[in-house]
């Protein structure tokens, strides 16, 4: 316990003080890629926690990024209050569309929100205004806070810093309050849920509601960061990756799983140098091997490790009493 | 409006539904999984044809052979390899077939490169019905699919095999008390599935023209919708879905063009609102 705290602040120092010790705007792309990645999964987990796996996750910040842009441009308002906004967009019509979609069972939720990623694609590209084949083009960036003017990867790192601490925080303060107690049972067991007098509609919605209000906002942030908004950011492929960084960094921890998943599959593929091309083989072989190997994760290596360890201690153990019996 | 044109065109698009629903609908009735790599297998069915008759010039129904027969021992394989491991882990088995999407697709685009290749037509003319300008291809790529079909649903229902299959796909466990071998029966649905779907992609190659690494997606996205509407693990239901989707799909391109697909989006949803188990498909159970 000690060790893991010890761990997780030395990791937060460094992501704070990263940007001083090296600026390479590189990096700090990759770093701002992992970050939001976390967000992503984070709020994506959260939705699974309920006992519904979303493959729409992708098409929910594709709303807010896409309404945001639209805020932006075409209504000239300030990324400030664009950014909520757009997050109170995606989180409404989440509630809309969960409204029919969480009464149907996992296996039909799954598949729907399947198709839903593809119509949200395909209505992206076929509608001019939401930005056609192309994708909405010369989105600005934040407006400017005194010095902070965007001008500079490192201002971008800490606004998205900024926003998954939030992230974190709100997640915490949901998962050890008695809604969050509500919604794991909920994911455990509906019916046994609903037999003690949950609302489990309710609070489906509301999980759901929030885990999209926070794809949303990371989808303002992109646009606005990326200065574009096309319909390839938003598509049904970036809603497997959101959920392979999940998965892969474990299940069991809601905040630490998505946030190790995220950071080793990418910077995985920056260190190994995997070309863009072989990125979807190498993450689909992590996962299944994942799954076949290490269901809880990579989170739980420590502590399969220490079981193994354990095991093998004993296992001497009962050979060196052999020995003397 | 070209009605003539339109109703041939509902036809194909039936066919083509047809065959990759009922694959994928056979395999969720009988080895309980939703494979959502089927869309992939489709692709590599069509990049088989795309190899042997264009590349190589080989005859046309070789490459159809050859589709069939190497995507579905590719799916045997899957199933063997990864499905049977995961025999009522439902969740985990979802989680491995996106795993193999990303596998398939990314390891085709890393094989054959992301770039279109185009393959021609295996026959070419056009003939005058009714009015419309058909071409031969797509005549004989209906009857094709039609015969496939009818060839299916004779298997079902009238073979020893077959009827295995039925049993399993009603209750596995009583079906494996009659003495039916629950894992020989799986891998079989899952060959004849993803055979389906290989000789889809093979025989509509020529007839859209282009291949591309991702091409599996939309069918994949149509095939859904197809099997929610037709009711999980039911063909003959699978086929009716088809034919409607084919329809609707047809005519409501005629007069509205791409919002067709949330026409169709829209009809699913209110099949999932008011009949989840849609027109013929019984209860889908879930094992927990």
């Amino acid at each position: 316990m000690q060790r893991k705290l010890t761990f997780i602040i030395f990791c937060l120092i460094l992501l704070v003080l990263g940007p001083l010790l090296s600026n390479q705007p590189y990096w700090m792309h990759v770093v701002i890629i992992c970050i939001y990645s976390s967000i992503l999964a984070m709020s994506w987990l959260l939705i699974l926690k309920i006992g519904h796996l979303s493959l729409a996750h992708a098409a929910f910040m594709g709303v807010g990024g896409i309404a945001s842009a639209l805020i932006v441009t075409k209504a000239g308002i300030s990324f400030w209050l664009a950014l909520p906004l757009s997050g109170l967009i995606t989180a409404i019509i989440a509630l809309i569309l969960g409204f029919p979609l969480l009464r149907v069972k996992g296996i039909y939720f799954l598949i729907i929100t399947f198709a839903f990623n593809e119509l949200f694609v395909i209505i992206i590209r076929n509608w001019k205004f939401l930005g056609g084949y192309v994708g909405l083009i010369g989105v600005p960036r934040p407006n400017a806070i005194g010095a902070i003017d965007f001008s500079s990867k490192v201002h971008y790192y800490y606004l998205i810093l900024f926003l998954a601490a939030v992230t974190v925080i709100t997640l915490y303060r949901i998962y050890t309050s008695r809604i969050g107690r509500i919604f794991t049972s909920i994911g455990e067991d509906e019916d046994l849920a609903r037999s003690i007098g949950i609302d489990v509609i309710r609070y489906k919605l509301i999980a759901f509601s929030i885990g999209c209000f926070f794809a949303g906002i990371t989808g303002s942030f992109l646009v606005h960061y990326l200065n574009f908004a096309g319909a390839e950011l938003f598509t049904t492929w970036q809603s497997l990756y959101i959920q392979i960084y999940a998965i892969v960094g474990g299940m069991v921890s809601v905040i630490g799983g998505p946030i190790v998943g995220a950071f080793s599959l990418i910077l995985l593929t920056e260190f190994l140098d995997i070309p863009i091309k072989a990125q979807p083989l190498v993450y689909a072989a992590i996962l299944i091997l994942i799954i076949f190997f290490l269901r809880n994760g990579l989170i739980s290596l420590p502590q399969r490790i220490l079981a193994w360890r354990l095991r093998l201690l004993r296992l001497l153990e009962r050979n060196i009493k052999h020995e003397t019996a | 409006m070209p009605v003539a044109q339109i109703i041939f065109n509902a036809l194909l698009l039936t066919m083509l539904y047809a065959l990759v629903s009922s694959g994928l609908t056979l395999v969720l009735g009988i080895a309980r999984i939703v494979n959502f790599a089927h869309g992939a297998l489709y692709m590599l069915g069509a990049y088989v044809a795309y190899y042997v008759f264009q590349e190589a010039g080989l005859p046309f129904p070789l490459a159809l052979a050859l589709s069939v027969l190497s995507v579905g021992l590719f799916g045997i394989l899957i199933d063997k390899l990864l499905f049977r491991r995961l025999a009522g882990q439902f969740f985990a088995a979802v989680i491995v077939s996106l795993g193999l999407v990303f596998f398939v697709e990314g390891g085709g685009a890393l094989i054959f490169s992301e770039q279109e290749r185009s393959i021609a037509p295996f026959v070419s003319g056009n003939v005058d019905i009714f009015g419309a300008t058909l071409s031969v291809e797509r005549i004989i790529v209906i009857f094709a699919g039609a015969f496939v079909m009818l060839a299916l649903f004779w298997f079902i229902n009238h073979t020893k095999q077959g009827a295995a299959m039925r049993a399993v796909a009603q209750d596995s466990e009583a079906a494996t008390l009659q003495g039916v071998n629950f894992n020989y029966t799986s891998a079989l649905a899952m060959g004849i599935g993803a055979g389906l779907a290989g000789f889809a992609g093979a025989l509509l190659a020529p007839v859209f023209g282009v291949v591309d690494p991702y091409m599996g997606q939309t069918i994949m996205f149509k095939a859904i919708l197809v099997i929610t509407v037709g009711g999980f693990g039911s063909v003959p239901g699978a086929f009716t879905a088809a034919l409607i989707i084919g329809f609707v799909e047809s005519f409501g391109f005629w007069y509205v063009e791409h919002w067709v697909t949330a026409m169709l989006f829209g009809l699913v949803i209110i099949v999932l609102l008011i009949r989840p188990r849609g027109i013929l498909g019984k209860e889908y159970i879930m094992r927990h």
